[in-house]
């Protein structure tokens, strides 16, 4: 028993340490398949965006609103709620640390806090982490990233580009089967109250 | 002459009072009698007793006060005799939630996902608030909640504070707004707390045009 975790546990590690992206960059100063910077993928200058969001997560599924609201010096809040309403998490983050406000019972876990804060610090800043890989078309649009990683593995896509930015933003944890899909929604807006 | 001017600045002050309080309290909402409560709570019920079917268009206001920010949803509400609820939402993009007994049936994309609402306790609690507000049942709610009614000249408010922990952590408080003179449904809000709230607000409502229970169908 003891041998077939051990076994496992080595062909995860293995299977998260190949890449899944093909013809993939990374940041560097030179070399072969190295860029110096990688472009934005969350258009940065309106105040608030909303999203649909939705998640999967083994056989549940949860779709809702994300509303992204950019403050001075690379900070943001990011707040989920229902399509109904309900506030399911509000969080806020910036260079280093993330805050969350509120976020209800089921989900109010360190780890699954942590995760999220991570997806959307590579949504905001692509190479907010070292050691990603990059895959980037002949228009220069960052078209998905893979993070290693063994438990958290991470592999994002962005697709459907209309005026330099993706429609939709596709976040995958395959080792967690966890699956979150991001979909602008430009006739959406949130006005001051 | 000090005690003097103190005494006429008292009274002034009092004066000064009694007279904006009763201003305020022309404009503001004040408890009803228990007498009041039993005649709208009859009322309430008489209207129940002949609507088998409500439908409206709502608008969902979602205050982010946090972010002074608010966000817009708008779509079409139906409601019919007794357990069935359906919120069809048309923007900014097309969503159904719709009630069944106790089912809940949720159409996003194309997509059908249908679950017991025993697995979603809020959207249960949701169901039983609005039945009752339907039904003339507010009353009859079970001791979970605490409930008060005040009114104005042209509105009752319901107030309804959840008392059981599971769902008081997600809403402080729902409050029901109803026309004095027609006892419908304006507003529903819900309060969050944590300086978020969602308001629904039905308007242009049509009773009894509803003639087939297809739209709430669930399988």
């Amino acid at each position: 028993m003891k041998a077939f975790a051990y076994f496992s546990l080595i062909f995860l590690l293995t299977l998260s340490a190949c890449s899944t992206l093909k013809d993939s960059v990374r940041i560097g100063k030179s070399g072969r398949n190295v860029v110096t910077s990688v472009p934005r993928v969350i258009d940065t200058v309106p105040d608030t965006q909303i999203f649909e969001l939705q998640m999967n997560f083994k056989d549940d599924e949860f779709s809702g609103l994300l509303l992204l609201k950019k403050y001075d010096n690379e900070h943001y809040r990011f707040i989920l709620t229902s399509h109904f309403g309900l506030t399911v998490f509000d969080m806020e983050i910036n260079k280093r640390d993330y805050i969350t406000h509120y976020c209800i019972q089921p989900l109010n876990n360190q780890r699954a806090l942590y995760l999220l804060r991570n997806d959307f610090s590579m949504l905001l800043k692509p190479d907010f982490f070292p050691n990603i890989r990059y895959k980037i078309d002949a228009s220069s649009r960052l078209t998905a990233l893979e993070r290693a990683g063994s438990i958290t593995k991470t592999v994002m896509y962005f697709t459907g580009y209309k005026d330099s930015w993706p429609s939709l933003l596709s976040i995958e944890h395959p080792h967690l089967k966890l699956y979150i899909k991001l979909t602008t929604l430009p006739d959406a807006s949130a006005s001051p109250i | 002459m000090k005690r003097v001017f103190l005494y006429f600045l008292l009274t002034i002050q009092t004066l000064f009072l009694v007279y904006s309080n009763g201003l305020i309290a022309e404009d503001k909402m004040k408890p009803m009698s228990q007498q009041e409560i039993s005649e709208f709570e009859i009322a309430l019920k008489n209207k129940g007793e002949t609507t088998f079917s409500m439908e409206s268009q709502f608008v969902q206001e979602k205050n982010l006060e946090m972010l002074n920010r608010k966000m817009i949803s708008k779509g079409i509400f139906r409601y019919m005799k007794e357990d069935k609820i359906a919120f069809l939402y048309e923007t900014p993009l097309k969503y159904h939630m719709i009630i069944n007994g106790s089912k809940l049936k949720i159409v996003n994309n194309g997509k059908i996902q249908t679950v017991d609402l025993k697995n979603n306790p809020m959207m249960k609690e949701m169901k039983g608030l609005i039945e009752a507000s339907f039904l003339g049942r507010l009353s009859g709610m079970d001791s979970s909640y605490k409930i008060t009614y005040f009114q104005n000249d042209n509105k009752i408010f319901v107030f309804v504070v959840p008392s059981s922990k599971g769902v008081s952590d997600m809403i402080r408080k729902i409050s029901v707004t109803f026309d004095k003179a027609t006892l419908d449904i304006l507003q529903l809000l819900l309060d969050e707390g944590a300086k978020s709230s969602t308001v629904y607000y039905f308007t242009q409502p049509k009773f009894n045009t509803i003639k087939s229970d297809e739209s709430f169908r669930i399988l």
